[in-house]
């Protein structure tokens, strides 16, 4: 089986060692008997991204991540067409922003964002960060991970986590993320896939990866117990 | 009135505080609490130099203090942990007159990157000294353009700025004003062509988003850069290191004063840089400043050396959730091309505060370990298992990695196994679990 993965802006939107998903997922499919190809998407570059099964973006300054929106709206037909026709699109960070109708910046200008969905994010002058723990339907193991923004998104029909620690999209401890088809956007930062091998499992499958549980990495699993374990003695903590 | 309580009060707090070993923030607390704009109404010395930035702060303001003081001048400063408003108040209103008046030559203030705006909201600094900005602790500061938008709120037109040149976030702060310094690297030895790091920060122009082009780099995206698209460039330097030769550890600045570094490598050489500017714009001559500085032994313990049963060791302290400081402490080691290990330790992320989060692991440049004289890594700590799947994705030779959660467990290991040299790479936060274990010399 053949897997072809885009990453779209790594060279800006690299902000918490995101590359990382990348890395893992590519390792995983190959692992799993894959045919995997890697491509990236840099800044000022304009090529065909039909044909993929997979996009992923991460994380970048606000700076960044509007610099990056000014070239990738140039892709939102062949986005929407990609949600639409089920491939996997991740969003991680402020890419998640990037998805809905419109981003407005601290000081009140605005940005067209893809149109996946309608949702609406407003930044602000306050930094949200912290630890988190979400809870994902889509499989029993709670997420572990890290917020780092300055917004609130408003209007998602569709929330992708629930979560017991953290900010959540209208930075409450409540709904997080969003999800349309195989379209994920998370404000969840930096290697998610590594964090959470119940995420990348589920990924995997989802790009039609056999019985992805074949195949696992003990040191990644190991990990995400020790994280998993300080986050929740940390939520005992704080409640 | 309120002006002399709030001294007394802040006074009396530290007093007491200090029989019983509290920090220095709580007593300037207080006497902002009586007297908000009490900053304002000490009388102060002419010359106040601030010192911000994501590495150095700490080791620059030592640096200048302990020149000022061996050149006869008088000097009151704020050390590491009492760098926001509150630790600068306490430090202030104990080096005055009981009237307000600061009678020393300088006044200097270590300023915490993120806060430092709260500091010089009731008066200006004349001289600042921002040294760099790095990905640092991105948990609490978001990352460096929010920092850099968050130093931009304290800088004022009337006061001086000295900026590092090489830094390109650093140079934005000077675009577009007259009443600035630089200081930097002349092209050396120790520059490379292609850039090297896990990430590359200096890709795109800060100002106008196009590419940015670099005739070399000092290490990761500090270099000479410029940008063919809006003009932004490298800018020309005030003060600059002309020639730096680490192997016999030494350095020449402005041509012609040479100053010994106590050890070999890239990371405290513009500390030293910032700290010349500062003293020759003090009067104090190159000369006398370079002999003051050379081999200057940093007080806050980057560097130590140690031994664990026959293996010799150098404990070189980074700061986790910072990768470039990583990276240089990673240099330095291998540099020295002898057989060795490389013991490394994430058991706490911070000191300060509580995060599970291990993302910076993957900005780290761990590929420069990736070396023959490297026998084996040791990698310890509670995020030991973080550290071995990022390792996972180097190139160095699986079996040379050690997995250790318990951090007495590998020592021990070590203990009893060879006698290479060993470069102990760990926070402040993990240094103690390491130094139990060892002797130091
Ligand atoms: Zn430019």
């Amino acid at each position: 089986m053949e897997v072809k993965i885009l990453h779209l802006y790594d060279d800006v939107m690299n902000l918490y060692g995101e590359y990382a998903n990348v890395s893992v997922l590519a390792r995983f499919l190959a692992d799993l008997g894959c045919t995997v190809s890697v491509d990236t998407l840099s800044l000022y570059e304009q090529k065909d991204i039909s044909g993929y099964d997979f996009f992923y973006m991460g994380s970048g300054t606000e700076r960044k991540q509007k610099l990056a929106l000014s070239q990738l709206v140039s892709y939102r037909d062949a986005l929407n067409a990609a949600c639409e026709q089920g491939k996997v699109l991740l969003f991680t960070g402020n890419s998640f922003e990037l998805l809905g109708d419109r981003l407005t910046d601290a000081e009140g200008t605005e940005y067209e964002g893809l149109h996946i969905a309608s949702f609406e994010t407003a930044e602000g002058k306050r930094r949200i960060t912290g630890d988190c723990l979400a809870v994902f339907d889509g499989f029993d193991e709670t997420l572990v991970g890290f917020i780092n923004k300055c917004s609130k998104t408003s209007g998602v029909e569709q929330p992708l986590f629930k979560l017991q620690m953290g900010f959540g999209n209208e930075s409450d401890r409540g709904a997080e993320g969003f999800r349309k088809n195989n379209c994920f956007g998370t404000h969840l930062t930096g290697p998610l896939l590594v964090k959470n091998p119940a995420m990348l499992r589920y990924i995997a499958a989802l790009l039609g990866a056999e019985n992805p549980e074949r195949v696992s990495y003990p040191f990644m699993e190991k990990g995400y117990e020790i994280t998993a374990s300080e986050l929740r003695k940390r939520l005992e903590t704080i409640k | 009135m309120r002006k002399f309580l709030a001294i007394l009060v802040c006074r009396l707090i530290r007093l007491v505080g200090g029989l019983v070993g509290k920090g220095t923030s709580l007593p300037g607390k207080y006497a902002l609490k009586i007297c908000p704009d009490i900053l304002a109404r000490i009388q102060k010395p002419k010359m106040i130099v601030a010192v911000t930035g994501s590495n150095g702060k700490t080791s620059t303001v030592e640096m200048i203090a302990s020149v000022l003081k061996a050149s006869g001048k008088t000097v009151a400063y704020n050390a590491e942990g009492s760098n926001q408003i509150e630790g600068v108040t306490t430090m202030i209103l104990n080096s005055c007159t009981l009237g307000g008046k600061m009678k020393q030559d300088v006044l200097l203030i270590e300023s915490d990157e993120r806060y430092t705006k709260y500091t010089f909201r009731w008066f200006h600094q004349t001289h600042y000294v921002i040294t760099n900005l790095y990905r640092d602790q991105l948990t609490r500061n978001g990352h460096p353009q929010w920092v850099y938008d968050a130093i931009k709120e304290s800088v004022f037109d009337d006061t001086t700025l000295l900026l590092n040149a090489d830094d390109p976030t650093v140079s934005l702060f000077g675009q577009g004003r007259d009443n600035v310094l630089w200081f930097g690297l002349d092209h050396s030895s120790v520059d490379t062509e292609e850039f090297s790091g896990a990430y590359n920060d200096g890709l795109y122009c800060p100002v106008c988003g196009k590419p940015l082009t670099y005739d070399y780099y000092h290490f990761n995206h500090v270099g000479k850069y410029r940008c063919d698209s809006c003009g932004f460039r490298r800018h020309d330097t005030d003060y600059t290191v002309t020639d730096v030769d680490l192997e016999n550890s030494k350095i020449t600045v402005n041509g012609k004063d040479e100053i010994k570094l106590a050890f070999r490598s890239v990371y405290n050489i513009y500390n030293i840089l910032a700290a010349y500017a500062v003293c020759t714009l003090l009067g104090i001559p190159g000369e006398q400043i370079a002999s003051l500085v050379s081999n200057y032994i940093l007080k806050n313990g980057r560097y130590i050396e140690f031994t664990l049963g026959a293996h010799p060791g150098i404990f070189l302290i980074s700061k986790h959730e910072n990768s470039i400081s990583y990276d240089l402490s990673f240099k330095f080691a291998m540099a020295q091309k002898t057989p060795c290990s490389v013991v490394i330790v994430v058991d706490a992320v911070s000191r300060k505060y509580f995060t599970s989060e291990t993302s910076w692991l993957w900005d780290i440049n761990f590929e420069q370990l990736d070396q023959p004289q490297v026998e084996s890594i040791y990698l310890c700590g509670k995020y030991c298992n973080d550290l071995a799947t990022r390792f996972s994705f180097t190139k160095i030779p699986q079996e040379k990695l050690k997995v250790f959660e318990d951090i007495d467990a590998a020592c021990a290991d070590l203990r009893e196994h060879g006698d290479q040299q060993l470069y102990a790479v760990t926070c402040f936060s993990d240094k103690d679990k390491l130094m139990s274990n060892v002797t130091v010399k």
